[in-house]
């Protein structure tokens, strides 16, 4: 460590050497170069005081007393000529009584061998509108003394600054604008479910009844059409459900109904409904259901309807091979993982899967169907379980999506 | 005081409790907007209720509470944009502490309803001086000793610090002993 060194700090830098070094300035040049200055007796009685600050405070006239006009605001120290002279190289302020507005800045130099003192200072002000009220212009200020210019650039930085705060203020806005816009449209969907539905199930109902043919026979081509009008229906309710619920979760309404979810069993509901389509394409389903047994304290539909819509994208993008679920409870959670042996994804693009109406397979998604809402209506309900998802996948290898649910889930068998 | 110091307050507790305690330690002194501003001003008050409640929910005493934040100023600042302005007061230990007071007062140019106290120093040797502390609130002199070890630290130089006497005698202001480098290794 370096030694440490005392400063010597009271010192001046250099000594003038005698009048010589002096600039040897006449009074006038003195007046014009300190017009704010004052000269101090050991009774601190004004002996003389620059000519501005004489015009700004007419009332103070030498040889006035300095304490009658002038209060130390810094530093902290007895009013006496002794402590004055002995503060060098020490930043004054000193307030004027008559003007309380009017702060000077400044030093103490000794004069004339100990017997005056003098101040040395100039007001210190931030903000150009005080100038009127101390009637002060900048003719007033000495060229050398920056404090103009000081003002002029803080001016431009308070402009700067009132923008900044105006272009904040308007973002602000609009960002309370699109928000209120944001809910006003969710509660609105939310609110439309009823009236969205109820049509629905009508046309979906009555076509059953056309395609099942209960009241006796139609001819060919009608009963294909009423085939084709109920799939239709029962696509359009999939997806009015799936607006539903995600603008439900936006909205702050979806509240989740908890009980006691039994895991294997449940799953197996979840197979069950894929099943037929994944024996059409000719793919293996299987279940891993891990320990007998376990249980979960979660929304069942909601599980449901997580596990269903992993397995029906596993089905949809898997053209051989097949179809596995894995349960596997550990320190960190409960994970349930649906991996599939199909065209998988390109990892890139992965994140951008769990936001809504997004879809990865874009020229092929004519073929595949689909409205993109699956996984982000996933993303939203496991994560109101306090669990996270993700999904993992080798292009043309396939593609594993990994739900984990909190270790607080768990009611037994983890 | 100025949020500034508030914040640092904040930033101390949340970066050595975390962010739950600071919630309560701010409910609990009633501050209901926790977003201080720097630049704006505060009643003291405000900063001893937290002071107040941050000694219960932590449980050290309001002094042990006041040094921290003394400590932790010296790196907090330097973090909140006043770095150039601590290497600008000096760079040892004893410039710095002689700048001390011109750079309160140049800080007050810019906060100009600020308060700030007042430092003084006398009998420099080269192992010790003596440090004048001249306030207008009452009980921080807890906060200017943790600041001058704070300060040991930034000029890699070891310090001992101990009131000699001070406004709970009847002093007009706090004077403390400042025993450094080799002075403050010889007492340890
Ligand atoms: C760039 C660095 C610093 C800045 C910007 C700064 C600024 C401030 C501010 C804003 C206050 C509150 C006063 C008010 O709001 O009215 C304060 C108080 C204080 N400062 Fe500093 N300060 C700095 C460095 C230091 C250092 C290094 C010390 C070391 C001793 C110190 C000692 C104190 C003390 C003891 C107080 C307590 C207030 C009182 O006694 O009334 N400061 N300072
Ligand atoms: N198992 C998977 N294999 C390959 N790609 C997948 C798989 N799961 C999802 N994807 C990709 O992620 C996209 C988004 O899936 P998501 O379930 O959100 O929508 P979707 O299945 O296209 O439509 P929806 O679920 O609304 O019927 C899919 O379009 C597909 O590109
Ligand atoms: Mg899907």
């Amino acid at each position: 460590m370096a030694k440490a060194r005392v400063p010597s700090h009271d010192e001046p830098i250099s000594r003038p050497a005698g009048p010589a070094a002096g600039l040897g300035l006449d009074a006038e040049a003195l007046g014009r170069l300190f017009p704010f200055h004052l000269v101090l007796d050991r009774q601190l009685a004004i002996r003389s005081a620059g000519a501005v600050l004489q015009r700004v405070l007419p009332a103070l006239a030498p040889p006035a007393a300095f304490s009658d006009h002038f209060t130390v605001r810094r530093p902290a120290l007895a009013l006496d000529f002794d402590t004055l002279a002995a503060h060098t190289r020490t930043i004054f302020l000193l307030a004027a009584r008559a003007a309380p507005d009017l702060i000077l800045k400044g030093e103490m130099i000794p004069l004339k061998a100990g017997a005056q003192l003098a101040f040395i200072g100039t007001p210190w002000i931030t903000d150009l509108t005080a100038l009127p009220r101390l009637r002060l212009t900048a003719s007033d200020f000495p060229v050398h003394d920056s404090v103009s210019d000081f003002l002029v650039l803080i001016q431009a930085q308070k402009t700067a600054l009132e923008d900044a705060r105006k272009l904040a203020e308007q973002l602000g806005e609009a960002r309370d604008a699109a928000l209120k816009a944001s809910r006003v449209k969710s509660e609105f969907l939310a609110n439309m479910s009823h009236e969205l539905r109820t049509p629905l199930n009508a046309i979906i109902g009555f076509s059953e009844m056309l395609s099942t043919q209960t009241l006796g026979p139609l001819p060919e081509q009608y009963h294909s059409y009423a085939d084709y009008i109920r799939s239709s229906g029962v696509m359009l309710l999939d997806l009015i459900n799936d607006l539903l619920d995600l603008s439900r979760i936006e909205a702050g309404q979806y509240s989740l109904e908890e009980s006691e979810v039994a895991v294997g069993p449940t799953l197996s509901e979840c197979l069950a409904v894929v099943t037929t389509d994944a024996q059409r394409k000719g793919l293996k389903l299987s279940l891993e259901p891990g320990p007998r047994d376990l249980r979960l304290r979660a929304d069942q539909r909601a599980i449901k309807q997580i596990v269903l819509n992993l397995l029906s994208n596993a089905v949809k993008f898997t053209e051989r091979g097949g179809i596995s679920v894995h349960v596997e409870p550990h320190r960190l959670g409960l994970d349930l993982r649906v991996v599939d042996t199909g065209i998988g994804i390109d990892p890139i693009i992965i994140p951008c899967l769990f936001e809504p109406f997004r879809q990865g397979h874009i020229g092929l998604s004519r073929k595949y169907g689909g409205s993109g809402l699956g996984l982000s209506i996933c993303r939203n309900l496991v994560e109101l379980h306090g669990g996270t998802i993700a999904l993992a996948s080798e292009p043309g290898k396939g593609t594993t999506a990994t739900v984990r649910l909190p270790p607080g889930r768990i009611i037994a068998g983890g | 005081m100025y949020g500034l110091i508030n914040k640092a307050v904040h930033d101390l507790v949340v970066s050595k409790f975390g962010e739950d305690k600071w919630t309560e330690i701010a409910r609990k002194a009633g501050v209901t907007d926790p977003n201080f501003v720097s630049m704006a001003k505060y009643p003291d008050e405000v900063t001893y209720k937290l002071v107040g409640a941050a000694s219960e929910v932590l449980g050290a005493p309001p002094a042990a509470i006041l040094e921290a934040f003394g400590e932790y100023w010296t790196v907090y600042s330097a973090e909140a944009g006043f770095g150039h302005l601590l290497d600008f007061a000096g760079n040892n230990l004893v410039d710095f502490l002689r700048n001390l007071d011109n750079m309160h007062t140049r800080v007050q140019l810019t906060f100009p309803e600020l308060e700030p106290p007042s430092f003084k120093v006398s009998e420099v040797t080269d192992k010790s001086l003596r440090l004048h502390y001249y306030s207008k609130r009452p009980g921080l002199a807890p906060v200017a000793m943790g600041m001058i070890k704070g300060l040991g630290k930034r000029f890699n130089t070891p310090v001992s610090i101990s009131l000699d006497r001070g406004r709970d005698n009847g002093h007009d202001h706090d004077e403390f002993i400042v025993l450094y480098g080799e002075g403050a290794r010889a007492v340890a």
